[in-house]
């Protein structure tokens, strides 16, 4: 059964197929997307790879392309070990709940935390390989010759005597095949494919408008529903008149959801929006009425001198080093909430009937849409599916959270067979954020009488979002959030870049009633600028070069400093600048990459800042697709700078001020400054650093240090507006 | 962002950079804003 719906700007085609696990629907798109349902008689070359007769190679995802070409990555990694042609493949996603059939054979969904390669790049070669020995043994067999003797390559393979076929004719025969485990990977240095600039697979769909996104969707007989959750949070749903409404164009149901939220179902999303604005709502706002950005500031401030606090990193004894001080520099630094607000708006579709439970949503972890579909039904496992699609953005609103998802089968669940797609609104979308969480910093460095630094405390003061997300953590260590140290931990994967003789880094948690999430960088963010711009106020009070300052603490961290000179070499660091232009530099490590930025800036006015160049560098151990690492780097400063200038959601009454771009800008083409990215691959056996997030960090403190360059004004506090600086 | 750049190409088939940076405004929160731009360059030229 297809059909073709009415074609709008963005056309697709909608289609049903048959798995053996009963009904699934799936997108049939044009150009080769993501399938959601798996066909049974496929032949299926171990999980990950699908061999077609035409030739055709189908890769199965597990992690969700949002934009950062994850997808294209990680077939580039199956794709080497598997020998096939580049230009045959496609990919699908196999659904979550398939997955749990399978005793999570795709291992996990979650992409965030820069993770979609870095923490599945094993198992993914590992399937191409065993894929490619498969297909290989099925034509020695059919040869009767040695296995041995058979060899692939470009998706055919040869044998003895000029023996030669196509993986597409012995792909039955190896399907039939077991598994191999633990194939033998290549080494590095015999890659042809990871470590090439491959155009990415889903970018023509995105440009021709193909791409089906989860606000595009349609079903078959579909409604559309808006919705409003408290504003305030902790609120709840006091009253609301549905009689004032329930008679407006197209409105189908006027519903609570929970007891947070009201939703109206229409015929279209507008009709669902207009009843639900007209709408009269009461609300319980609960005890958080009185909050605001002021209140939680002071509770904050009382933190950067509070006695206890859980510790992130000591190294000597930091109380006699302050004490015997010949000269102490302090500073204290503030970075606010902040929305994702990604570019598509938080939704979900959902259709539910007492036996089954499907939902369609852009999500980051298609397993975390799962297991809220079975809470927010009630059905077990075996009754739910949920079919994902590539996301309008995620940055981190869109893996650990998902309330949308919750609403949209409890209003799925109160209009049984009919399919409802939830679409918020943007405003909607503001107010009921996971925000990047709000920290204040207090830093003190200590000198000797020589101008040597002695000690350094850092005491962060501010919000966990582990407290709220995955308390369990809190639990394992004692009530501290170890995530809040990113960047500046003592060991792991965000370990500090510096030793110091005595240093205490440590963590007064306050946590206000405004949701904390994972915000693209998530505590990085933060803890760069604090560190960084920190770095160069003590350089500047011990007179030194910035760069020379830190390089006296970096001799047990290489890799740090290979970035941190990388980026100094091209900017031009310690040779004059064109006149007018100032320069600042920043490095830190996370997600176990290692990212430095170097960045030129003019200022005019004393508050327009023209930022003209940054010169980032990254070392994720590999590099599998280096062009899509440039275009993470770049978008990443985009990100990063717009937060930097404009971006703070403040909190009046309880509530999120701001609800659209016009308060909480983004960076327009006009700002973008040029990028130039430098990739250092340090190789070797340990583990591969991610992309996606680490130099999103390093953008605004190189930026904020040139500044004072420019200037002889230091700021501490971001966005830049409130500062009356625009980025120009 | 692809519209704006439709209309910019209609009226000024050969754009500049400060072209450009005037007439498309649109967000973009990934921010490949310089292939984009190369990308416009590149359109213009076919």
């Amino acid at each position: 059964m297809n059909f073709v719906p009415k074609m709008n700007r963005r056309s697709f085609v909608v289609g049903t197929a048959a798995t053996g696990a009963g009904l699934a629907i799936g997108f049939d798109l044009p150009a080769g997307g993501p399938q959601a349902a798996l066909a049974n008689n496929v032949p299926e070359l171990g999980a990950w790879v699908v061999i077609k007769p035409d030739d055709s190679v189908v890769i199965r995802m597990a992690r969700s392309e949002m934009g950062q070409g994850t997808i294209t990555g990680l077939a580039q990694l199956v794709a080497e070990e598997l020998e096939c042609d580049w230009s045959k493949i496609s990919y699908e996603y196999p659904t979550p709940g398939e997955n749990v059939k399978r005793k999570r054979v795709w291992q996990s969904y979650s992409t965030g935390g820069s993770r979609g390669i870095r923490e599945s790049h094993q198992y993914v070669r590992e399937g191409g390989a065993s894929a490619r020995m498969m297909l290989l043994q099925a034509a020695a067999n059919e040869w009767k010759v040695p296995v041995e003797q058979c060899k692939a390559e470009n998706s055919t393979i040869t044998g003895p005597g000029g023996k030669k076929t196509t993986f597409g004719k012995v792909a039955d025969a190896a399907a039939k095949l077991p598994v191999p485990e633990k194939p033998k990977l290549k080494d590095p240095k015999d890659w042809k494919v990871i470590g090439k600039p491959m155009k990415r697979l889903d970018t023509a769909e995105k440009v021709t408008g193909k791409q089906v996104y989860g606000f595009d969707l349609k079903l078959p007989g579909m409604l559309n529903a808006a919705i409003k959750e408290s504003p305030v949070f902790g609120g709840k749903v006091k009253s609301f008149d549905a009689a004032k409404v329930s008679g407006m164009k197209g409105v189908k149901k006027v519903l609570k959801v929970g007891d947070t939220a009201v939703a109206v179902v229409a015929d279209t999303w507008w009709q669902a929006k207009t009843a639900l604005d007209a709408l009269p709502v009461e609300w319980d706002d609960g005890p958080n009425a009185k909050v605001s950005s002021a209140s939680i500031a002071e509770v904050l401030k009382a933190g950067l001198t509070a006695e206890q606090a859980f510790v992130g990193n000591q190294a000597g004894d930091i109380k006699p080093a302050l004490a015997s001080a010949a000269k102490k520099v302090e500073a204290e630094y503030y970075y606010p909430y902040q929305n994702h607000a990604c570019m598509e708006p938080m939704n979900a579709t959902a259709r539910y009937t007492a036996d089954k439970c499907e939902v369609w949503v852009p999500t980051q972890d298609g397993e975390g849409s799962f297991a809220a579909t079975l809470a927010a039904s009630g059905l077990p496992a075996d009754k739910c599916e949920v079919y994902k699609i590539n996301l309008g953005g995620g940055f981190g609103r869109r893996g650990a959270f998902q309330d949308y998802v919750h609403q949209a089968v409890k209003i799925a669940k109160e209009m049984p067979g009919t399919p409802i797609k939830l679409l918020w609104s943007r405003e909607e979308d503001m107010v009921q954020g996971r925000y990047h969480p709000v920290m204040m910093a207090k830093l003190v460095g200590a000198f000797d009488k020589d101008n040597n630094l002695t000690g350094l405390h850092v005491r962060l003061s501010g919000q966990s979002i582990l407290a709220s997300v995955r308390p369990a953590v809190l639990e394992q260590e004692k009530g501290r959030d170890p995530l809040s140290f990113q960047g500046i931990f003592q060991a792991g994967e965000h370990a500090f870049g510096y030793t110091m003789p005595n240093l205490l880094i440590d963590h007064a948690m306050r946590n206000p009633h405004v949701p904390p999430g994972f915000w693209r960088g998530v505590n990085i963010n933060q803890n760069a600028i604090f560190m960084e711009c920190f770095m160069d106020e003590l350089a500047q009070a011990a007179g030194k070069d910035e760069v020379e300052f830190r390089r006296q603490f970096m001799k047990n961290h290489p890799r740090n400093l290979g970035v941190l000179n990388a980026v100094a070499e091209k900017i031009g660091w310690g040779k004059p600048a064109p006149q007018g232009i100032f320069r600042g530099i920043a490095q830190m490590k996370a997600f176990n990459a290692y990212v430095a930025a170097a960045a030129e800036i003019s200022v005019t006015g004393g508050n327009k800042i023209k930022v003209h160049r940054i010169v980032a560098a990254t070392d994720p151990t590999y590099a599998v697709n280096p062009a899509q690492i440039d275009r993470q780097v770049a978008g990443s400063f985009v990100y990063g700078l717009s937060a930097m200038a404009w971006q703070e959601c403040t909190v009046k009454d309880g509530r999120i001020v701001e609800t659209n771009f016009d308060t909480y800008n983004s960076m327009r083409i006009a700002q973008m400054p040029k990028v130039e990215s430098i990739i250092l691959q340090s190789g070797g056996d340990g583990p591969w650093g991610g992309v996606g997030e680490p130099t999103i960090c390093v953008a605004a403190p190189a930026v904020l240090n040139a500044f004072f360059k420019a200037t002889g004004k230091r700021i501490r506090s971001i966005p830049l507006k409130n500062h009356g600086i625009e980025l120009v | 962002m692809i519209m704006a750049v439709v209309d910019l190409l209609k009226n000024k088939p050969k754009p500049t950079d400060a072209d450009i940076d005037r007439e498309i405004t649109n967000i973009c929160r990934c921010g490949t804003f310089q292939q984009v731009r190369a990308a416009i360059h590149d359109a213009a030229k076919a």
